[in-house]
């Protein structure tokens, strides 16, 4: 159920070529700092904490956010939503999302409350941008 | 790859073509569905605030004080004068006297975490509390009725929750069933020392009705024993005519019903927007009653809860948005429906068919302008058919032997 996660601000894709002179003299300035690491790409990853997801009923979701260095996930902001679009409605609940340090969260609360198709999102503030992960499915 | 026979495909497919002429007129998921929603499937739900909900000497004294009407100022009204036994448990009025809601059933309450058509209680007993100190209802103050408790009822009570507090927490006002009483003292905290004693009682009142409540139970109905023989594989059921069966139908395919009404109280006990905002004036459904009931004192978070408070996730986790909310009530449960007319939280629908026609409306009425419900159309004789299979379930109650 991963899915790449994109920028919900697209205006970081149109970088004009000035900045991108200025932003590639920083990157090698902070590349010339740091030990060489792997490149990774930003990803969310959610799923149900149990293998069927039920109907009408409390259970929890895990949601894991890697590519992001460990420092800037302790300030990151997680918000976790549900709606079913052909209802214009969303959850009876407010989840709650725990635990921050690792990337790792368990969204504790969530419940669908009708059968049908239901979109699940995921967004993630990271460093001042915001990504999200949509997944829908059938109930 | 070993080549694949011709023939051994088309003898399944043939197969699969005289099997489906000959089976169900459902499909799987329809019958699970239609399967899901019989009475046998009910699974009784915990009460994890009130750890008396299953025991009979409770329910005995329960019963003692439903049917009371000493818990009244008038000496005249019981729990039993808006919950009618003989119509499971409604008046047949759209309103109360003084009132704003229609008088739902209790029967099958207790699987709901949340009561009133709002949902500001989070548990039967604290739902019972809440007419006893209504001022158009029973009228009494906390004090009044452990008042009442210990001149009525005190052996009992006190053989089932223990010892009644002092005296002088409830000497200042008569308890005599019958006779008018002082001026209200709500919540009794003039009493030094005693509000917490006082409560205590209180909740116990509520806890002792909540498990005579949840003594009562639907009676099986028609449906329940179609549901049977659908999970059963039977094709041959005759326990539905044809236009029950084209109204069940209905119900579980284009009209949508089962997507608030399902499981075995052909209820979810959650709360929606069915279109009813316009009339409803100022009633703000459950967006009113998110607040008081996280603030009530008897909630499961509650001094006078028996539960630990990571128990109450109900509460926890409780949509606090007040957009979603607005207007919003609880779905109502099906179950025993022909004798708790008339429907929706004002009562404004004196029929069944009142009710359906009001979800067949067209998709440029305004149901849509707040409404979680999807536009539906139906013809005339669909209407008809589903008002015929909602009478399927019908039934009476039962009550557990106590």
């Amino acid at each position: 159920m991963s899915l790449r996660s994109r920028p919900r601000d697209m205006s970081v894709y149109r970088i004009c070529p000035m900045r991108m002179a200025l932003l590639s003299l920083v990157f090698i300035q902070v590349s010339a700092c740091r030990p060489a690491e792997k490149a990774q790409s930003f990803s969310i990853h959610a799923e149900p904490s149990v293998n069927t997801i039920p109907l009408n009923q409390l259970h929890d979701w895990i949601v894991n956010v890697s590519g992001v260095p460990d420092v800037a996930l302790r300030e990151a902001e997680i918000q976790f939503d549900a709606r079913m679009p052909e209802h214009g409605h969303g959850m009876s609940t407010s989840p709650i999302v725990q635990g921050k340090d690792q990337g790792s969260y368990l969204v504790r609360g969530v419940r669908f409350n009708m059968p049908g198709k239901w979109v699940v999102t995921v967004s993630a503030t990271v460093e001042g941008r915001s990504y999200h992960f949509d997944k829908s499915f059938e109930l | 790859m070993r080549p694949v026979s011709p023939v051994g495909p088309l003898c399944i497919s043939l197969s699969l073509i005289s099997c489906s002429s000959s089976t169900s007129p459902w499909s799987d998921r329809e019958a699970m569905t239609i399967a899901s929603l019989s009475l046998d499937r009910l699974e009784t739900n915990g009460a994890t605030s009130n750890k008396y909900a299953f025991d009979p000497k409770a329910a005995q004294l329960g019963r003692l004080f439903f049917y009371s009407t000493a818990f009244s100022s008038t000496g005249t009204m019981s729990c039993a004068t808006c919950h009618v036994p003989d119509r499971n448990f409604t008046d047949s009025r759209s309103t109360p006297a003084g009132g704003t809601r229609n008088t739902p059933t209790i029967v099958g309450a207790g699987q709901s975490p949340w009561q009133f058509w709002d949902g500001r209680q989070d548990s039967l007993w604290a739902q019972a509390l809440e007419p006893l100190e209504s001022a158009v209802e029973h009228n009494m103050s906390r004090g009044d009725v452990v008042g009442v408790v210990a001149l009525l009822y005190r052996d009992t009570y006190e053989s089932v929750f223990g010892e009644l507090p002092s005296r002088h927490c409830f000497s200042s006002i008569n308890p005599a069933p019958g006779a008018k009483f002082g001026p209200k003292d709500r919540a009794t905290n003039s009493l030094q020392g005693c509000q917490r004693a006082v409560n205590g009682v209180f909740a116990n009142v509520g806890k002792a009705i909540e498990a005579y409540v949840r003594s009562l139970s639907w009676e099986r109905t028609r449906f329940d024993q179609y549901a049977q023989e659908v999970r059963q594989g039977r094709v041959d059921s005759r326990v539905l005519n044809s236009a029950e069966v084209a109204g069940l139908r209905i119900f579980v395919g284009k009209g949508s019903c089962v997507s608030c009404h399902f499981g075995p109280l052909l209820s979810n006990h959650d709360f929606h927007a069915t279109g009813l905002a316009a009339a409803s004036g100022q009633d703000l459904g459950r967006a009113s009653a998110i607040k008081l009931v996280l603030d009530n004192p008897f909630n499961c978070k509650g001094l006078y809860s028996d539960a630990s408070e990571d128990a109450c996730a109900e509460l926890a986790y409780a949509r606090t948005d007040f957009q979603e909310s607005y207007a919003a009530f609880k779905t109502p449960t099906l179950r025993g429906l022909v004798h708790t007319a008339p429907y929706a939280h004002d009562g404004r629908f004196q029929t069944l068919e009142e009710v359906v026609r009001h979800y067949a409306r067209d998709a440029e009425s305004d149901l849509l302008a707040h409404s979680d419900v999807p536009p539906i159309q139906l013809s005339n004789d669909e209407v008809a058919q589903l008002v015929m299979f909602l009478h399927t379930l019908d039934s009476g109650w039962k009550e557990m032997r106590l």
